[in-house]
């Protein structure tokens, strides 16, 4: 197992707002979190990445408990992350987002990792001087996939990808996460929108209030995830 | 026309050391988030250094302005690490951190040196003459330093990879950080870069100016007004109000003397507030 | 729920302050009269900071408004009027005035503007002065201000002065307490999370501008008490390292409660004397202070004793 969440609880204040789940990510795979707003899904992606302090339970990556571990030790430990909302450098170069991803890797796996990422995303090029806050919203969720996936980690996390895309742009985005996983690389990705999320998934979570409602291979929780879609 | 171009040259000659200190000051606030009241202190310090290593130590000057860089660098590093760095997220301590340490510092450097303005004179002297424009030759050398070093920081900033991390860092401090940029490694780092530019702009601008305990004031306030105008945390328009800062006080000492500049650059920063409170190229910064 | 019009932290700093109506029986030392002119002024002045520091800002305008106070008390001076009723409004009304479309134009933007704009409006200021000699005397200043008249009564002597100045701090205390009491719960919101308050409805810069208005009479207050102490007006009484004392005042003082100016101006004013003629060097103390209390005690002085206070109770 990549990933294993022991009875996470997150609070913000007096607010609860993860009361004990248990989520386990096995190697290779593309699993989904799905639930409406409010559900708990964004407080476990960034409780993963240490963006919000856990209040209870455990968070195991690749054999390390990375409850103790600081937010800027754990993206070095093989987590990329895409934040809700993109998130992309605003003010910088859709080349240095990419390399900003990189950090501190050294010059070689920097090039390695830029010229991969070009390669899958023609988009690096064609705007590559451009600063990314004047990019689309769907260009700009390329740019943050790019990003996290600049250190070649082993587990890629992705907030609400599709959030305020057109369903061009959310196409394009599927195929590019369909092409990740093609390359082995394990995903945790979290969505509103259920229906085009369950095709890219190998299982999945649905969320309620802070809760696992249900959870298994795609086809087991298909019709919840659709049902809290039109909620 | 000679006394037009005279100003122009020492108005982009002033613009230059103004740059290097407001570049210091903004590229602080943009990463941190901390508004640098020692600024005019390690200015002061850079002087005071430059001065120590010529006057007492015998160094020559150049090598009396590398100490007086790494000096100031030195301290400014230490000063982010164990102090700064508790409270980087509350704006108020840490203002109120960086003033202790400006009156720390112009107390320290009053009681070593005394209230006198130091003999601290540049060592080359004479002017060139450039048909029927005089242009003293230490202007002209300070201003090609001051030229290159923006032009270095600009490469270390924009070429590097550690000026994308620190730019990320100012751009989304929370996202950097998720990314694995390191900030108890690269705020130090940025803390002492920007007061090591104080430093130097201090040692080799004292000599032209004057050097006493009471120079750090003038030196923070005309940074302020220069990042206001600029545009809080954005480099490339602190570089451009720097030079705007400087021709306009050339000129209003040149044509009209005395302090009117000073007066006329307030009351522009204050229209400018009122038409464009983010600054000439500034933009929306992140709140407080 | 009511609303009281003073808190008890109001009123015992009123009594310790009337205290010094009470000193010229006890002695009438010279040097005790000047350190109490002294604190009296300060205390003024600090609690100008305060106000603004109620808010999470922190003003250096307080040299700027005292100039403009303390002027104006010279300048009408020069014309023979002298009246304290007349002065005491005028010196906290005029500033108040200068200080309305600053604030409106500043306070809407980040605080980090607010000092900056008003650091550089404490050496424009010094500007101000020497650029109009016709109107303050340029660099000489204006000397020979006559002393304050109550009820047609000369106040010269130095009990008198004195008294004045204990007057005009208790009033600037009284104004402060009532500002601060009366906008407790908006000036409380906006210290505790401004944007939080701004989404609840809350105008913010609105509040921030009336506290930066009211501030700015009450520092004008401080130079007419300032004035009348040295019965000269001067630009090195207003220059801008002053901001940083009154600055150090309040918040080694304690910015918690009224009490931090009034205690960190008597206790700091008295430091500051013990270095006779090397009062320059007192600013060194502050900035060590200052260091101290933002890493180890965050409540100054107050804050600190009234922490003990509780442990030992409980």
């Amino acid at each position: 197992m990549l990933l294993q969440i022991e009875d996470l609880w997150v609070r913000y204040g007096g607010i609860t707002a993860l009361s004990g789940i248990s989520i386990d990510v096995p190697e290779g795979e593309t699993v989904l979190l799905v639930g409406a707003n409010g559900a708990g899904k964004s407080s476990t992606i960034n409780a993963i990445i240490g963006l919000v302090p856990t209040a209870k339970g455990r968070i195991v990556f690749g054999g390390t408990d990375l409850t103790h571990i600081p937010c800027e030790r754990r993206a070095r430990l093989g987590i990329g992350f895409s934040p809700e909302g993109r998130r992309v450098f605003p003010t910088m170069t859709v080349t240095d987002n990419v390399l900003s991803g990189a950090f501190g890797l050294g010059r070689k796996r920097q090039m390695e990792a830029l010229d991969w990422l070009r390669s899958a995303f023609p988009l690096l090029v064609d705007r590559a001087t451009q600063p990314a806050g004047q990019l689309s919203g769907g260009q700009q969720q390329i740019v943050a996939l790019a990003r996290a996936m600049a250190s070649f980690p082993k587990l890629l996390l992705m907030d609400e990808p599709f959030l305020g895309l057109a369903p061009v742009w959310i196409k394009q985005i599927s195929d590019a996460i369909l092409q990740l996983r093609a390359r082995g690389t394990t995903v945790l990705m979290t969505e509103q929108m259920a229906r085009p999320a369950l095709k890219l998934a190998t299982s999945g979570y649905v969320m309620r209030g802070g809760e696992v409602r249900r959870s298994g291979p795609v086809d087991t929780i298909r019709d919840l995830a659709l049902a809290d879609e039109y909620l | 026309m000679a006394e037009f171009s005279q100003a122009a040259i020492i108005g982009v000659s002033l613009g230059a050391q103004y740059a290097l200190l407001a570049l210091g000051f903004t590229l602080i606030f943009g990463i941190l988030g901390v508004v640098n009241f020692a600024h005019g202190g390690f200015y002061m310090l850079g002087g005071y250094v430059a001065y120590s290593c010529v006057a007492y130590a015998g160094l020559p000057y150049p090598l009396a302005v590398l100490v007086a860089v790494i000096a100031t660098g030195a301290l400014g590093w230490i000063f982010e690490l164990y102090l700064l760095e508790r409270m980087v997220d509350d704006h108020l301590a840490t203002l109120m951190l960086t003033l202790g340490l400006y009156l720390v510092m112009s107390t320290g450097l009053l009681t070593i040196f005394g209230p006198l303005s130091m003999e601290f004179a540049f060592p080359v002297k004479g002017a060139m003459h450039l048909g029927p424009i005089y242009v003293p030759r230490e202007n002209l050398i300070v201003l090609a330093i001051c030229l290159t070093t923006i032009a270095a920081l600009w490469l270390v900033l924009y070429r590097t990879d550690l000026g994308r991390g620190l730019r990320a860092l100012a751009d989304d401090r929370a996202i950097a950080m998720a990314q694995g940029l390191r900030p108890k490694l690269l705020f130090p780092l940025a803390f002492a870069i920007a007061t090591a530019l104080a430093g130097l702009t201090g040692a080799l601008v004292t000599p032209i100016l004057s050097l006493s305990p009471g120079v750090g004031d003038p030196v923070l306030a005309t940074s302020f007004l220069t990042v206001i105008l600029g545009g809080l945390g954005s480099l490339e328009g602190a570089a451009l109000a720097a030079f705007v800062v400087g021709v306009v006080e050339a000129f209003s000492s040149v044509y009209f003397g005395g302090s009117i500049g000073a007066l006329v650059l307030f009351v522009l920063v204050l229209l400018l507030l009122v038409f464009r409170p983010t600054g000439l190229l500034g933009r929306t910064v992140r709140g407080a | 729920m009511r609303r009281n019009l003073l808190g008890w932290a109001d009123l015992i700093a009123l009594l310790v302050l009337a205290a010094g109506f009470f000193v010229p029986m006890l002695t009438h030392s010279v040097l005790v009269y000047s350190i109490l002119n002294q604190v009296f002024t300060g205390v003024i002045a600090a609690e100008s900071v305060w106000i603004m520091l109620r808010m999470n800002l922190l003003s250096f305008a307080t040299p700027t408004f005292m100039a403009i106070g303390g002027y104006t008390v010279a300048i009408a001076g020069e014309y023979n009027v002298t009246d304290a009723f007349l002065m005491t409004a005028a010196s906290f009304i005029l500033p108040a005035l200068v200080a309305i479309p600053l604030g409106a134009l500043v306070l809407r933007l980040r605080g980090t503007y607010f000092v900056l704009v008003t650091f550089v409006l404490s050496q424009i200021m010094q500007l101000v002065l020497f650029e109009t000699p016709s109107l303050t005397g340029g660099s000489n200043g204006i000397a020979g201000v006559p002393p304050v008249t109550l009820f047609g009564t000369e106040m010269g002597t130095n009990r008198q002065v004195l008294e004045f100045a204990c007057g005009l701090a208790m009033l600037a205390t009284l104004i402060t307490g009532l500002l601060t009491r009366w906008f407790r719960q908006h000036f409380a919101a906006i210290e505790e999370n401004e944007i939080l308050a701004e989404s609840l409805g809350l105008v913010v810069w609105r509040y921030k501008a009336m506290g930066f208005v009211v501030a700015a009479g009450i520092s004008g207050l401080a130079g007419y008490s300032l004035v009348n102490m040295l019965l000269t007006a001067h630009p090195s009484s207003f220059d801008s390292g002053t901001a940083v004392d009154f600055i150090a005042y309040t918040i080694i003082g304690g910015r918690v409660s009224i009490l931090g100016p009034v205690l960190g101006t008597g206790a700091l004013v008295y430091a500051t004397n013990l270095f006779g003629t090397h009062g320059q060097y007192a600013q060194g103390l502050y900035g060590v202070l200052i260091l101290v209390v933002v890493l180890v005690a965050r409540g100054g002085i107050v804050g600190t004793v009234a922490a003990l206070w509780r442990r030992r109770t409980s």
